[in-house]
């Protein structure tokens, strides 16, 4: 049913998620890579770095994403495969961008932007949410250093096919492994996995509790980074900067237009300047001698109306 | 230019599809979906709806500047969201402010309904046209700024010659001709008109108008010009010294 949906055109889902497979296609990143599986388009792998100057570093995590089937209305889920002691292995973990929290999902947000998130998520603290872990520092080091050697074993012949192809690109990416002294990660690893199953249904209760009180926590820190990546990687923020670059142009071009009006009345004074110099010269003078006869009339109308009649006869 | 810009990915879209019919075998036809998802990306991202990421169909616009097409948005504000929220930045969504975006081609009176939803969309909401733009008023094109440019402005300006030409015939026509009277109020007028002359300067204003209106025609010369101005030097000269001598 869902491999027949892979060739559905019609169903939106599929459209939306072949247009981010060719945006991942075409804008690689060099921080995590991810490929939907060719039977099921609905089931992607992916493979991290570990974030820098972080104790995870140098490491490549790999993981599965299901995405729902009316994505992107709906958020995907996210499983870690690579022991990371951040995140549990093959268990679905609790994140703002995951579907344990569907009412913090935004349909804009996408694969890409959630890769991110949960690159930036690698060094917080897990506040006992459902799915992470609380290593010590040292030891999440060792895991990465790990991580490196060998991708994880997990599921169908095609799809370990598909984690080794993008194994290797991302340790052509990666930077060199930071230098640091193994303390023995296999047996503790073994430990803590075993002691978690046993106390499972307690943990769950436990986690439940908490996972209240993480809810709060991770939204509250969750929108930063989601809405920085969400605005960077958004076409309508492009489309915002071209708007506000079409209206530069604009303004100049008004501005343009008094420049013209203003330039076109500068030539009229300045014919009118050489041609009449002479007449300007006399008409001021004949204006001076003026204004004295001005004066001489007010003496003239005080002395009586008769005078000034036949002077100006 | 928009227009064609948004015109242009439209042949893409149709290879992209052929390409999709094409194609038998299970990746063959995602690689050449991916090279024409490709180019037309480049072409047309700026168009493309932040909800299906394709170009988008019946486009609207919200008051925060996002672009979706009508058909996913709806869905996200009546089937899924939990608020009346934008999908890319969370602020509020009024569909009674949605701004729908009209380009080239006909307008699809007929929405498709979404079949995965099961939810029949309307059309989506009209545009809010404000009211026409004030026209131009002519009979402001020619401001009287001072006396001297009204009397040059007064006759049809066919040329800058003529209007200078108009100008200093004014000026040689005012001052001998006019009054003693008269052409003391310009003076006045220059700094600064009284209360008192305004209908004066006015009525001197008509009768000078007419006579400069009709000066042109008696063969203009700038000789004349310069005799008209000797002349009214002497003759303010003679009522100078006329004046002194009353006085």
């Amino acid at each position: 049913m869902e491999t027949m949906a892979k060739y559905n055109r019609s169903n939106p889902a599929v459209k939306r998620i072949l247009q981010e497979v060719k945006e991942m296609q075409s804008n690689p990143s060099p921080d995590f890579m991810a490929l939907p599986l060719e039977e099921d388009i609905f089931e992607w792998q992916f493979a991290i770095l570990g974030p820098r100057d972080s104790e995870f570093e140098g490491g490549i995590y790999h993981g599965r994403i299901q995405l729902p089937s009316d994505y992107p209305f709906k958020p995907p889920s996210f499983m870690l495969l690579t022991p990371s002691g951040r995140f549990e292995i093959q268990k679905k973990i609790c994140l703002s961008i995951s579907n344990y929290h569907p009412e913090h999902w935004q349909p804009s947000w996408s694969v890409r932007t959630a890769l991110v998130a949960l690159i930036a998520f690698m060094p917080t603290n897990p506040g006992g949410a459902l799915g992470s872990l609380d290593y010590k520092k040292e030891d999440r080091r060792a895991l990465g250093i790990k991580s490196r050697e060998a991708p994880p074993k997990f599921g169908s012949p095609e799809r370990q096919k598909l984690i080794d192809e993008i194994h290797e690109q991302m340790l052509s990416k990666a930077p060199p492994v930071p230098q640091t002294l193994p303390n023995v990660p296999n047996e503790e690893s073994n430990e803590l996995p075993a002691s978690d199953p046993s106390g499972e249904h307690a943990d769950k209760v436990d986690e439940g509790d908490n996972t209240s009180g993480s809810v709060s926590d991770s939204s509250s820190g969750l929108p930063v980074p989601e809405s920085e990546s969400g605005v960077t990687e958004n076409t309508g923020e492009t489309s915002a900067v071209e708007v506000a670059n079409h209206h530069v142009p604009e303004a100049s071009h008004r501005e343009n237009i008094p420049r013209v009006s203003s330039s076109h009345q500068n030539p009229a004074v300045a014919i009118q300047k050489p041609n009449h110099d002479r007449l300007l010269t006399l008409a001021a003078f004949g204006l001076t001698l003026a204004i004295m006869a001005l004066v001489i009339k007010k003496f003239l109308k005080i002395n009586g109306l008769g005078g000034f009649i036949e002077g100006k006869f | 230019m928009s227009g064609g810009n948004a015109w242009s990915p439209l042949p893409s879209h149709g290879f992209e599809s052929d390409s999709g019919g094409m194609g038998s075998r299970a990746g063959e036809p995602v690689a050449r979906t991916n090279s024409g998802g490709g180019s037309s990306s480049k072409d047309s991202g700026s168009f493309e709806c932040n909800i299906c990421l394709d170009l988008a169909q019946d486009p609207v616009v919200t008051l925060c500047g996002h672009l979706f097409c009508w058909p996913c948005l709806y869905e996200w504000l009546h089937v899924h969201a939990h608020s009346q929220e934008c999908p890319v930045c969370k602020a509020v969504v009024e569909e009674g402010k949605l701004v729908p975006l009209y380009g080239r081609g006909g307008n699809s009176t007929s929405p498709r309904a979404r079949s995965v939803a099961g939810v029949e969309i309307p059309s989506r909401p009209t545009g809010q046209r404000p009211s026409t733009a004030p026209q131009p008023d002519h009979s402001n094109h020619y401001p009287p700024q001072n006396p001297w440019f009204m009397g040059a402005g007064a006759p049809p300006v066919a040329g800058g010659r003529w209007g200078n030409y108009t100008f200093s015939a004014a000026i040689g026509g005012l001052f001998p001709l006019l009054s003693f009277q008269v052409h003391g109020f310009p003076q006045v007028s220059a700094y600064g008109p009284a209360a008192g002359f305004p209908y004066g300067y006015g009525h001197s204003f008509h009768g000078w108008h007419g006579h400069g209106y009709g000066f042109p025609r008696q063969a203009p010369q700038g000789q004349q010009v310069d005799a008209y101005l000797k002349v009214l030097l002497l003759v303010v000269g003679v009522l100078v010294i006329a004046s002194l001598i009353a006085f």
